[in-house]
């Protein structure tokens, strides 16, 4: 009897220990992560333009200036031209994520349900499309898009944002269309719908967690993406987010506050967008289909 | 999963059962005459008229999945729904017809549930339900109940037969359980290497075998097949092999003298007894045959009889089955 309560208190004692190293480790892991998003708020939050020194990352000032220098931008004729910037960018990564995920769904279901020649060459040529570094394609783009005079506009940059994502997204999503049981749309032939009927009213849905984290991928990779926005836009009014920040990095000097300010300001609706779609990314839509 | 060669008519209102072990083709045939798979040679005609071409949506027919294959995404209402909706039927004629249905397989308080909320009885009744709502020519019914435990597929069973009898609809059934295909088929066709071996009402088939496949693959406990001469003047001319039914040999004392209608194949050392309770079968090989022949079974005269004993085994004459060298049946 004894013997077993105290084998009872050892488990309890154990299970206490592996909880607080758990936690020890976590806790440090957290600290190496959040360090440096602190340290940039620090910078943004402090009143001055200098590169932060010293190990604290809690300002000793502290100030919202930055943040309204950066969001309250306006140019020499008086427009709130970091409106109109952010703006672009949002245009731009919604645009680029509609088109990309509308061609990569339709594309990503054919490669996963229809027998065709050229099934296998497809999906390996859209695999060796991923090997090539963008730099690599930017002038064949920039000719590209002067010749169909979409330079320097958010449709010509959505475009060649959606066009790029298009082959990780088709692959992305063909893996989860295989996953979806086939009875399913066999059921559905039988009840006499028709593939596009299929598509929408059986695969999309089911698939709603792939198409969430393609959408979500997709968005952020247009967002960030800085080497094509800053080639292939020209003018102040069409930069996006991601051109406007390395303008305050000058060659002599370089606005950390403000840099810092940005930065946080474009990060923010990226995690807003992330929050609302998580509910779908986790959700296990398919259990219960099919026996189980 | 080949099907070579199958010439079936299915009368209006009757249940044909495709039976046979896996790989047969008899769910091939199934998804042929659904049009989920293509006919590569002959015919498949449906009320007279060549379908080989029209598509699964077309063809009016309905089918229960072996896994059910209900929409997760769609409450059982949904579900019963889509096809009529697909059809473009009123509003008000698909609530009635989906509530009938439901009536009629019990699922009237779980229509707001979603599949995953469902036992897989329930679900099974629900893509039952999604089939007869619809008022098919015929159900096509592929393995319905192999996800179901034995309980359960007795239940299920005796509502597929219930339904049937209430609708009166053309049922095409596959199953590779050969009590499912005796208990349910006005017709049974027994497929092998995709080629119809038999077909034929359940007891006809059972009592007249056409060749030694559907023999031994029908009935339970199984048939076993012996050289014919162990029959002695009872084979015909040319007979190969001889079969008996467990249910019709009896393993008596060898002192006992074999009735005049009967005759003896041998005598067997008892390795099995099993007691069933209403009857008791004894199983063992015959003296004198290989250790790699199959054990001879039939049913036990003297119930107090053990494992080890020696019995002999005596079949009525018009209970042998005889078959040549082909496995084809003699007389």
């Amino acid at each position: 009897m004894s013997t077993r309560d105290d084998g009872g208190m050892a488990g309890a004692r154990s299970s206490l220990l592996v909880g607080l190293a758990s936690h020890a480790v976590l806790i440090v892991v957290s600290v190496v992560v959040l360090y440096p998003v602190l340290w940039v708020l620090r910078m943004a939050l402090t009143p001055s333009q200098a590169f932060a020194s010293g190990l604290s990352p809690i300002p000793t000032t502290v100030s919202l200036q930055n943040f309204v220098d950066v969001v309250g931008h306006h140019d020499l004729g008086g427009r709130w031209i970091f409106g109109v910037q952010l703006y672009n960018s949002l245009a731009v990564s919604a645009l680029s994520a509609l088109v990309g995920v509308a061609l990569a769904t339709t594309a990503a279901y054919a490669f996963s349900r229809f027998a065709f020649p050229g099934k296998r060459l497809g999906l390996g040529a859209l695999l060796l499309t991923q090997m090539f570094p963008g730099t690599m394609m930017m002038i064949p783009l920039y000719i590209l898009l002067d010749e169909l005079s979409l330079l320097d506009t958010q449709l010509g940059l959505a475009l060649v944002y959606a066009t790029t994502s298009i082959p990780f997204s088709t692959w992305l999503l063909k893996g989860y269309f295989d996953t979806i049981p086939i009875d399913l749309e066999e059921a559905a032939r039988m009840d006499g719908a028709s593939t596009a009927r299929i598509f929408w009213s059986i695969i999309l849905p089911l698939a709603r967690p792939a198409v969430a984290i393609t959408f979500l991928f997709s968005f952020m990779q247009a967002w960030n993406e800085f080497i094509l926005a800053a080639k292939l836009m020209n003018s102040e009014a069409s930069y996006t987010l991601p051109v406007v920040l390395r303008g305050f990095v000058g060659d002599k000097s370089t606005a950390w506050g403000h840099f810092a300010a940005g930065a946080t300001v474009v990060s923010a609706p990226v995690m807003v967008l992330f929050f609302f779609l998580q509910r779908h990314l986790v959700e296990g839509l398919t259990a219960g289909g099919v026996k189980g | 999963m080949v099907v070579k060669h199958l010439d079936l008519e299915i009368h209006d209102g009757e249940l044909v059962v495709l039976v046979g072990p896996s790989g047969c083709g008899k769910s091939t045939t199934l998804r042929m005459i659904a049009g989920l798979e293509t006919v590569s040679g002959g015919e498949l005609l449906i009320d007279g008229v060549r379908v080989n071409d029209t598509a699964p949506g077309d063809r009016d027919l309905a089918m229960v999945f072996q896994s059910y294959a209900l929409y997760p995404h769609m409450s059982v209402r949904e579900n019963i729904a889509f096809g009529l909706r697909i059809r473009k039927l009123g509003a008000a004629e698909v609530e009635a017809r989906v509530v009938e249905a439901a009536a009629a397989l019990g699922l009237s308080t779980l229509l707001e549930r979603k599949p995953r909320q469902l036992s897989g009885g329930q679900r099974q009744r629900v893509a039952m339900a999604r089939a007869i709502v619809r008022r098919p020519k015929a159900f096509l019914f592929d393995e319905p109940l192999s996800n179901l435990d034995a309980k359960l597929r007795l239940e299920v069973r005796a509502e597929i037969a219930a339904l049937r009898r209430r609708t009166g609809t053309t049922t095409v059934y596959v199953t590779h359980d050969q009590v499912e295909a005796m208990t349910l088929a006005d017709r049974i066709v027994v497929l092998d290497g995709g080629v119809a071996q038999q077909v034929g009402a359940p007891l006809d088939l059972y009592r007249k075998p056409a060749n030694a496949f559907v023999a031994t693959f029908l009935g339970t406990p199984t048939m076993v097949l012996l050289e014919a001469a162990r029959a002695g003047a009872a084979a015909p001319p040319g007979a190969q092999q001889v079969g008996a039914r467990p249910h019709d040999a009896r393993a008596r004392a060898p002192a006992a003298p074999t009735p005049a209608e009967a005759v003896r194949l041998g005598e067997i050392d008892v390795e099995i007894v099993e007691r069933l309770g209403q009857e008791s079968f004894a199983f063992g090989r015959l003296a004198g045959a290989s250790a790699a022949t199959a054990r001879v079974g039939a049913l036990l005269e003297d119930d107090a009889a053990k494992a080890g004993a020696r019995l002999a085994i005596d079949v009525p004459r018009d209970r042998l089955h005889f078959f040549d060298a082909q496995g084809q049946r003699l007389g």
